[in-house]
């Protein structure tokens, strides 16, 4: 993984791990505890039933379960003080289905000198495996 | 434990109870398994003395429907339409954590009613950890 540098261009892209939103991985996210009785509990992203109860057409995914992947791949850029000042925004354009693969990216678009950092924003998205976007947004932070 | 509110939106008259938590090794883990992230600050011990917490714990935990007086009516579910999050702190297994909601804005899109919704966790540090202002829509099944 290529880390942000003072000296990193916009215009540079990065790409995390791809990653398969298996249903075990899913009701560990949204389940409750392994530990609860009657674990996994039933709701949009755990079970079927309940989710087209409700009027969706399938399991949704928690969005912050991808906004978890996408953590990770700003935390790969910008280092782990990027947990004491980053900032994301996202808007989430398209069910997340149980099986699904994901991949996080980002690409940056500005850069400016801040006092003694370099304050870099980045386009910011998750795609399925069909390379449609799921989500999307920006990400702020400093090197 | 404050009454459940059984309404079809999001917001509600008094707010929302808030939700105490403590994030042990064994529940990081699961989050570590769910996220396929299994990094060393999220397992071993920091300068802090304590391994951090994942961030998409925390994300999962301060959504809404962790609160203890948040219910919707069977056949209804809320949404994540869009999100903004601030990272102020990595917060540390072992430490309990209180998360607190306020309605900041109601809007409406193509006929939906959206409600932007303010949380904040804090460690029982009284340390800020995370803020996010959540985007939710309810989507409803046909009865």
């Amino acid at each position: 993984m290529r880390k942000l540098t003072p000296d990193t261009k916009v215009g540079v892209e990065f790409t995390g791990k791809s990653k398969t939103v298996s249903e075990t991985r899913v009701f560990a996210f949204s389940g409750g505890r392994f530990d609860a009785p009657g674990w996994p509990v039933k709701n949009i992203h755990t079970d079927l039933e309940y989710a087209r109860s409700c009027g969706l057409q399938t399991r949704s995914v928690s969005a912050t379960q991808y906004m978890g992947y996408l953590v990770e791949l700003m935390i790969d850029l910008f280092g782990e003080t990027w947990l004491s000042h980053g900032k994301m925004e996202l808007k989430f354009i398209a069910i997340v289905d149980v099986g699904d693969r994901l991949v996080s990216k980002a690409v940056v678009t500005s850069k400016e000198s801040a006092d003694s950092h370099t304050k870099f924003t980045l386009d910011i998205w998750c795609e399925n495996q069909y390379g449609k976007k799921v989500a999307l947004g920006t990400a702020t932070g400093l090197i | 434990m404050g009454e459940r509110k059984e309404k079809s939106q999001f917001s509600g008259e008094g707010g929302f109870e808030p939700y105490t938590f403590q994030v042990t090794p064994e529940l990081n883990e699961q989050y570590l398994y769910a996220l396929q992230d299994y990094h060393p600050r999220y397992l071993e011990e920091r300068d802090s003395g304590f391994p951090w917490v994942h961030p998409g714990l925390l994300l999962n935990h301060s959504n809404l429907t962790r609160s203890p007086s948040f219910g919707l009516e069977a056949g209804m579910a809320g949404v994540h339409a869009k999100e903004e999050v601030e990272f102020l702190n990595p917060g540390k297994v072992g430490k309990k954590f209180r998360v607190t909601w306020k309605v900041v804005e109601e809007y409406e899109k193509r006929d939906k009613l959206y409600t932007v919704i303010e949380a904040l966790i804090v460690d029982e540090g009284g340390t800020e950890i995370m803020r996010r202002r959540t985007h939710g829509v309810i989507t409803k099944g046909q009865k």
